[in-house]
């Protein structure tokens, strides 16, 4: 029992020098990271003659699907703008958070951040939501809501489509939009056509090292998009 | 008791088959409601292709026995009356009639350049992309209801009352048939 006790007293010590080590090592990183972020942006930002705040709340409510209008405390940060190759793009870090309490009442707040990328529609379309397979993404569906389902056996196991008008989704939802779904560099992030927009929602930061691509992947697919939804019937 | 319980066990079954009798009827609407919209597309793209003849006729008065085929294949669409599958069957010999009428135009760069043949053509594309996102929205209604009526226990009220299986409507895409255009 003494053994016991005075193994306790040592250790218990040690764990806590071992947490405060843990949790400076830590902070250090994300110091760290976060001005190397900074750095990278402001590179990006330069070297394509864009347009940078380092904060906007209006971002915020410029969309109202998920993860928009999620969680309190949300902030939109490093918003960029201009155009790429000649088309017109906005990108920001998205946040919000969520606040859990346990069965001792201790209360924890989580961050959730997801890169936002929009690039403009012809006009505005109702809303569609595609999520993949991606577990993080997944929640931004509604649990519930129909899922809209294609042709395409592979397309229907990747992506979860929920939209206000059926009609409208599969009017999108051509082979060839089906067929750029499918295709390796389109996973890894949620869609949202909303409004006159085509929303990419990733679920990290990125410092915008991969922002022409990004840009370029919203468009191929914006060009996908039939035109007559755009213009009235003759 | 029993009796309760036996009461209670027909009040069930009740319910489901008069709710999975309204879903089927739903279904079945739905179907329907969408089959009419295709037809409206149809319609529009079969009075645009008079137009366009005459405007290719204009450039190309001799290619006689095209435009009697794209003229013969577009009464046989326009026909009213017809089920899905027979109407698919019609628009897919028109779709290529069309094809070598526009093979022909190919031939005349100055009916290319005409700005009324490039209307109509814009006009006929568009009218094409919508009809197949009608056919792609009716069939994932009949896809709906035919499971519905084929998985049990929804097909003993399907028999009872016999619903049928409602037609796919499938017919060539032409926008299909284009290679994806993908920028990176």
């Amino acid at each position: 029992m003494n053994g016991l006790g005075s193994a306790l007293t040592v250790g218990a010590p040690l764990l806590m020098v071992a947490i405060i080590v843990v949790g400076v090592c830590a902070a250090v990183w994300n110091y760290k990271e976060s001005k190397r972020r900074a750095a990278a942006i402001d590179a990006t930002v330069a070297a394509h003659h864009l347009g940078h705040l380092d904060e906007d709340p209006a971002r915020s409510t410029y969309f109202t699907s998920p993860p928009f209008g999620v969680g309190d405390n949300r902030r939109s940060r490093d918003v960029v703008w201009g155009t790429l190759e000649g088309r017109p793009f906005e990108t920001f870090l998205y946040s919000y958070e969520t606040h859990t309490t346990d069965s001792d009442g201790h209360r924890t707040t989580t961050t959730h951040r997801f890169q936002i990328t929009w690039v403009p529609l012809a006009g505005p379309v109702p809303t569609m939501r595609m999520t993949s397979d991606n577990a993080l993404l997944r929640g931004l569906t509604h649990l519930g809501a129909k899922d809209l389902e294609v042709e395409s056996h592979a397309f229907n196991q990747q992506w979860k489509v929920v939209c206000d008008n059926e009609r409208t989704g599969h009017a999108i939802l051509t082979p060839r939009m089906i067929e750029r779904f499918l295709q390796p560099d389109v996973g890894g992030r949620a869609y949202t056509f909303e409004g006159a927009a085509l929303v990419s929602i990733a679920p990290q930061a990125s410092d915008l090292g991969d922002l022409q691509f990004v840009v370029g992947m919203l468009n191929s697919i914006v060009d996908l998009v039939p035109r007559f939804l755009f213009e009235a019937p003759a | 008791m029993w009796v309760w319980i036996v009461v209670a066990i027909v009040v069930v079954v009740v319910l489901w088959a008069v709710v999975a009798y309204n879903g089927l009827v739903k279904l079945r609407n739905l179907v329907q409601e969408a089959w009419h919209q295709i037809d409206t597309e149809l319609q529009r793209r079969h009075d645009l292709i008079p137009n366009l003849v005459e405007t290719v006729k204009g450039y190309a008065a001799h290619e006689r026995a095209t435009f009697e085929a794209v003229t013969e294949a577009r009464a046989a669409a326009a026909n009213p009356g017809q089920s899905p599958a027979e109407q698919a069957k019609q628009e897919n010999v028109l779709t290529q009639a069309l094809g070598r009428l526009f093979a022909v135009a190919e031939a005349y760069p100055e009916l290319k350049a005409n700005v009324n043949f490039l209307q109509l053509q814009t006009e006929l594309a568009n009218t094409e992309d919508r009809v197949a996102a009608g056919r792609r929205f009716y069939n994932a209604n009949v896809r709906d209801f035919n499971t519905r009526i084929e998985t049990v226990p929804t097909s003993i009220i399907a028999n009872m009352f016999h619903f049928v299986q409602a037609e796919y409507f499938e017919t060539e895409d032409p926008a299909a048939r284009q290679a994806p255009t993908v920028s990176f």
